[in-house]
């Protein structure tokens, strides 16, 4: 075999090793999509294959019980993040920018909290938003969210202000502008791109967020998709019922609304995806 | 006035408490900055610090309150389940510090050495949509469409002639079967990690290597390698933490079952806290689990300080 031929062979098997393994991840997921179209008979004659004609009311189905659940999933998402960038590029704000007494002391107790892991205050923050009476409300899952995320924010935005040049700040301090219009018409702007990384970090963060939902919503009008999801799929795939196409178009719904964001802002999320760990 | 306060402030006292700033003005100056830290600091106080000091307070009293010292530390080293869980919880630790990290960097590796940087940038999306699923639906895909009895598994041992397993459900096969979750484990943060640390190796180290007639196994040991050390080293301390504590695959799937062959420490905290009540010594384990936590972070950090120095 020629070296040429041999180079060629080496590339080609990088892509045939690259392509099963795609294959081997998406294929669950495309027999996920099959069987949403399936009634029980389908599945159970065919369980793997696409089957005519398609059950598109399983949709329907699936929706009457996911709707609410996504829609809180979606309304928790959206205020916590809101907050939890504002809250951050405040932070950031004056951390990076001014000098005054105590500013390493509260500066590295917002980073603490980054080292404290949520086992540790899982039972406490239960008996503590039970005594605040914020249980299976949706502020049980916003407040906590915000402590959850936000040392991470401040570290991550202060960093970036820091190396931001200053002389900015200092000339509209000079004009006379306080504190707030700097930090609305100067900071924000020019802090966006990681106010963006941040958002997509904290999208990320509660539509996966699992145990504490759990815990904290016991009512089925506040679920969320994390708490929803599985309920619904044991009753519907108990041995009496076995009917696993609308439990599939369940879990295909709430899939969607990240992939949509997705294809909206791939680079945002890419940044945001990897922010979480940067090499030490 | 504005022209007043910027005159004062101005001549390099802006931003350093340097100089004779007047009292007044400093004060002022100082109590917008606080004001800005107090919506920060609410959240964090309320629901940051007040629970991490609750922890030890509950840990260390019984459900009236009264003091009772080690008794819950004593109860723990004697739990018999909390012990037992343990091992799983390692396992299940080992396996998922591997399979979070070789298939990723096997794939970051694969992608970053191909010819087409095109080819090399639509499988590099391709991997990353599988991150945008939710991780409970690819916990409940797992549980319900693979592991499932009529399940791709079983069909898959149809194929080759071999008796159905019961997976998640089968008491020696429930942990193994827990480790399969995620095959073939190349979505995940840590592969677009390991493919930025690539990328950013200097063209000239890869030269010189080229240079050198180095092959692909002498470059990657020599080269990428320690070059993604860092990376490497960030995932296993984030994975060793992460993997401690993590609890909600047993929580979505198994509940620990079937007879506990799934249990792992957090899990069984989450029970006796929530399941039997008894949040004192359920705050006692969450107390034990930070304080192992915390001794292997400061231990990782000692190591990885050294390392950067160099």
């Amino acid at each position: 075999m020629s070296f040429k031929t041999k180079k060629r062979v080496l590339e080609v098997s990088k892509h045939l090793i690259i392509l099963l393994l795609l294959f081997v991840t998406f294929y669950p997921l495309v027999v996920m999509v099959f069987k949403s179209f399936k009634n029980v008979e389908q599945n159970m004659y065919e369980p793997f294959n696409l089957s005519f004609p398609l059950h598109l009311e399983n949709y329907g189905v699936a929706w009457l019980y996911v709707k609410d659940s996504i829609f809180n999933s979606l309304i928790n998402t959206a205020v916590s993040t809101v907050i939890i960038v504002i809250l951050a590029a405040m932070g950031a704000y004056v951390f990076g920018v001014f000098e005054f007494p105590g500013k390493n002391f509260l500066y590295i107790s917002v980073l603490a909290l980054m080292m404290v892991p949520g086992i540790l205050t899982l039972v406490p923050l239960f008996l503590l938003s039970s005594n605040m009476g914020i249980l299976n409300s949706k502020l049980a899952i916003i407040l906590p969210g915000i402590r959850a995320q936000l040392p991470f924010g401040i570290f991550l935005v202060t960093a970036f202000v820091k190396g931001l040049s200053h002389e900015m700040f200092e000339a509209a301090e000079i004009d006379g502008a306080g504190m707030g219009n700097v930090f609305l018409r100067i900071v924000v702007p020019l802090v966006r791109p990681m106010l963006a990384t941040l958002a997509i970090l904290s999208i990320l963060f509660f539509w996966n967020d699992i145990i504490w939902p759990n815990i904290a919503l016991m009512k089925e009008e506040e679920y969320t998709i994390a708490v929803a999801l599985k309920p619904f799929s044991d009753a519907n795939t108990s041995k009496t019922l076995r009917n696993y196409g609308p439990v599939m178009a369940g879990y295909v719904i709430v899939s969607i609304p990240l992939l949509v964001a997705f294809f909206f802002a791939s680079k945002q999320f890419i940044q945001g995806m990897t922010s979480g760990a940067i090499k030490m | 006035m504005k022209r007043a306060v910027s005159a004062q402030s101005g001549g390099g006292t802006t931003y350093k408490k340097k100089g004779c700033v007047p009292m007044l003005a400093a004060l002022k100056k100082h109590w917008k900055i606080y004001a800005f830290l107090v919506p920060v600091f609410i959240p964090l106080i309320v629901f940051g610090y007040l629970p991490a000091l609750d922890a030890f307070k509950l840990s260390f009293t019984d459900a009236s309150g009264a003091f009772v010292g080690l008794e819950h530390f004593e109860d723990l080293v004697s739990d018999r389940r909390l012990i037992a869980s343990i091992s799983n919880m390692v396992k299940l630790l080992i396996v998922s510090l591997i399979t979070g990290n070789i298939p990723a960097l096997l794939v970051a590796e694969l992608l970053y050495n191909m010819k087409s940087k095109r080819s090399s940038d639509a499988y590099r999306f391709m991997f990353i949509v599988p991150m945008l699923i939710p991780t409970l639906v690819i916990y409940l895909v797992w549980q319900f469409l693979i592991f499932d009895s009529d399940g791709l598994a079983n069909a898959l041992l149809a194929v080759f002639g071999l008796e159905p397993s019961a997976w998640l459900n089968g008491t020696s096969t429930a942990l193994s079967s827990m480790m399969l979750i995620g095959f073939p484990w190349v979505s995940g943060t840590a592969f677009l990690i390991y493919l930025a640390g690539l990328q950013g190796i200097p063209e000239s180290v890869l030269e010189s290597c080229k240079l050198d007639g180095a092959n692909f196994w002498v470059r990657f040991r020599k080269i990428d390698l320690p070059l993604l050390l860092g990376q490497l080293k960030l995932q296993l301390i984030m994975g060793i933490i992460g993997g401690i504590q993590a609890f909600q695959l047993q929580m979505m799937t198994t509940n620990g079952g079937p007879r506990n062959a799934t249990m792992v420490p957090g899990l069984w905290m989450y029970k006796r806290a929530f399941e039997y009540g008894e949040m004192n010594y359920a705050s006692a384990i969450g107390l034990a689990m930070f304080l192992i936590i915390l001794i292997l972070t400061i231990i990782n950090n000692k190591y990885i300080n050294t390392d950067v120095d160099k």
